[in-house]
């Protein structure tokens, strides 16, 4: 079954086509709703509802880019969407004194998947999705801000300091493991 | 500070990641999620068909009857098509036709009598001493005296009018009498020319009994142009928002709690739309109802700092060095600060869907107009998006089933209206408008009631036919 057949056979609303796109692609859309999501449970409920979204939504996609990119896109809206029914929480205080480690560059290389994950996971909720954002699904600073109601110069600000405390979190666990 | 290598790697390692789980799990939940969904939508798409065939059905009417009123000869009379007498015309043509064939005698007799008649001629009939009556046979003459305060009073009323009777009752006695009928087709030409008051009143001079007036397809014309028209309006408005927050009826009022609704939350402005057909009669009054949409726009907004104890699990406790170098690391929690500073702006929507039925009075002089009217609203759906805070300081969102009623019921409209005609049909249309919602938007269930005014401008147009 190719991703065209799977596209019309959602256009038209059919279950069997909208149950291959859940398995075919749910995988790769968890993993960019676990990068948004402080927790498991969270993530989860983040991409139900955006997959409920993209069946929706389905009947106006036009084959011009890629079906991945648009669902993926999705996921984050729908991701920064149900933050944003949270307080938005932008930390300072004592994240501001993080200072950044050097890295080797053998080091984060040896790191897995989910263990970036369970590290992404741990940055105060501002940071991760500025770093999201920027570093892995490469929005530029101007619509990020856009996106989040902040200014520029402040998603520029917290994305030095998330990358800094990332840095020093997998520090952190090399050190640990002398 | 960018670190390529670094973040290559993230993105690499994460966009090629697959996180393994239960798909089958997911489609499960998704499944009836999915169904009542469809189901949903095609509710909502049977609503609009049905809307908007109303809305067609209600116009075709309109247009309709319109087009009856202002085609009536097309094979019929309009009275005789409503009361399904085909014979009127019939009895219309025969009562021309008698007229014809009386009126060479009647006016030349007239003419002999008196030479040339004139207004003054036919106005001294009132008086009894008209050449014109003495002219006419004597059964007819002592019929138009015995109704001289009658019929023919009732059609002198009309000075103009006379003299077209008898202007038209010369030309074609002098093209009869030059023997030249096929020529002047007196009957179209009786057609043509005669008002139902100059039919009542040849028929009277000619001993015909007249057609009732209000069969006459001229008269049923004129009245039902005068009485009635009927119109189409589309308006938009925008304005002020007012809104009052206090207990239900019967409640105490929990004051803290609607202060601190009141100051976290700012109403903006409203936007609607209405689109209605009506009736208005020639006197000034009219009537309209239809579809109106309106949408009360709010900022919600919330900022405070909190501080926040937080522990870091698996965070370095302790460090011991031993002589010979070797560290030993002790984990723990670690404790760190967090000072947050907690902002929210959300912009609440509150959307309603409605029957309006309006009623007023308009003022015309020449191109301008005034008009009143009033009306109420019957509120269809309401929905409401956005946040408010709860009564512990937690934000609640008003999609939750337990605060916003999915019906406000109804509301009461009343408006000025200072209208332009562009053309014959068009007009246009500006002035103040006020709602009063007298329910409350919220459930009774819900600690306060929640109730608004609007008071603003609208700008629309009328289409007239």
């Amino acid at each position: 079954m190719t991703e065209h057949d799977i596209i019309r056979g959602c256009k038209q609303g059919v279950p069997f086509y909208q149950r291959a796109l859940v398995e075919r692609y749910s995988p790769m859309l968890m993993t960019v709703a676990r990068r948004y999501a402080r927790s498991r449970p969270g993530a989860e409920d983040t991409l139900q509802e955006a997959l409920l979204k993209i069946f929706r939504a389905i009947p106006k996609y036009e084959p011009f880019g890629s079906f991945e990119a648009w669902m993926r896109r999705i996921v984050v809206t729908t991701a920064l969407q149900a933050l944003d029914k949270n307080w938005q929480q932008r930390e300072n205080g004592d994240l501001d004194a993080i200072e950044e480690p050097f890295l080797m560059p053998d080091v984060y290389a040896q790191l897995g998947a989910e263990e970036l994950l369970l590290l992404i996971a741990k940055l105060p909720e501002g940071f991760r999705q500025i770093f999201n954002l920027h570093v892995i699904e490469q929005y530029p600073h101007t619509e990020i801000a856009l996106m989040l109601g902040i200014t520029e110069s402040t998603s520029r600000s917290q994305l030095t300091r998330a990358k800094r405390l990332l840095q020093t979190m997998i520090a952190n666990r090399e050190k640990i493991k002398i | 500070m960018r670190d390529p290598n670094f973040e290559d790697h993230l993105r690499d390692t994460l966009g090629a990641y697959r996180t393994p789980f239960d798909t089958g799990a997911l489609w499960n939940e998704l499944e009836p999620l999915l169904a009542e969904d469809k189901k949903r939508r095609r509710g909502l798409v049977w609503w609009w068909v049905g809307a908007t065939l109303a809305l067609v059905l209600l116009a075709a009417a309109c247009w309709g009857l319109s087009y009856y009123y202002e085609n009536p000869g097309k094979g019929e009379t309009p009275v005789a098509a409503m009361r399904g007498d085909k014979a009127r015309p019939a009895q219309q043509d025969l009562q021309v036709e008698e007229i014809c064939k009386e009126l060479p005698t009647v006016v030349s007799k007239q003419t002999h009598t008196s030479g040339n008649t004139s207004t003054a001629d036919w106005r001294n009939t009132r008086s009894g001493a008209s050449p014109a009556i003495d002219a006419l046979p004597s059964a007819t003459q002592d019929e138009a005296h015995l109704n001289s305060q009658g019929a023919i009073d009732q059609a002198a009323e009309s000075a103009s009018t006379q003299e077209e009777v008898f202007a038209t009752s010369t030309t074609i006695n002098e093209k009869t009498s030059s023997a030249d009928l096929s020529a002047v087709s007196p009957l179209e030409e009786i057609k043509k020319w005669h008002t139902p008051e100059q039919l009542a009143t040849l028929s009277q001079l000619l001993k015909i009994t007249p057609l009732p007036m209000s069969l006459h397809p001229l008269q049923a014309r004129r009245k039902t142009k005068k009485h009635q028209s009927f119109l189409l309006q589309a308006e938009a408005g925008a304005g002020n928002v007012y809104k009052t927050l206090k207990s239900h009826p019967g409640d105490s009022l929990d004051q803290p709690y609607a202060l601190v609704r009141k100051s976290t939350e700012e109403p903006l402005e409203y936007v609607s739309a209405t689109l209605l057909a009506g009736i208005e009669h020639r006197s000034g009054f009219y009537a309209k109802a239809g579809l109106g949409f309106t949408r009360i726009n709010e900022r919600f907004y919330v900022n405070s700092l909190r501080i926040e104890q937080d522990s870091i699990s698996d965070g370095i406790v302790e460090i011991y060095i031993d002589t010979n170098g070797d560290s030993t690391f002790v984990l723990g929690d670690v404790g760190v600060t967090r000072y947050i500073n907690y902002k929210k702006r959300t912009y609440n929507h509150y959307t309603m869907l409605e029957l309006p039925v309006i009623a007023g009075y308009a003022w015309q002089n020449d191109r301008w107009s005034l008009a009143v009217e009033g009306g109420v609203f019957v509120n269809l759906s309401l929905k409401a998006e956005g946040d408010i805070l709860s009564d512990d300081g937690t934000i609640l969102s008003l999609k939750d089933d337990s605060i916003i009623r999915p019906s406000v019921g109804l509301s009461y409209y009343g408006a000025m209206r200072f209208g332009y005609k562009l053309n014959e049909n068009i007009q246009v249309l500006l002035g103040p408008s006020l709602r009063v919602f007298p329910g409350s938007f919220t459930e009774k269930t819900y600690k306060l009631a929640q109730n608004y005014n609007l008071v603003g401008l609208s700008l629309g147009m009328n289409y007239r036919f």
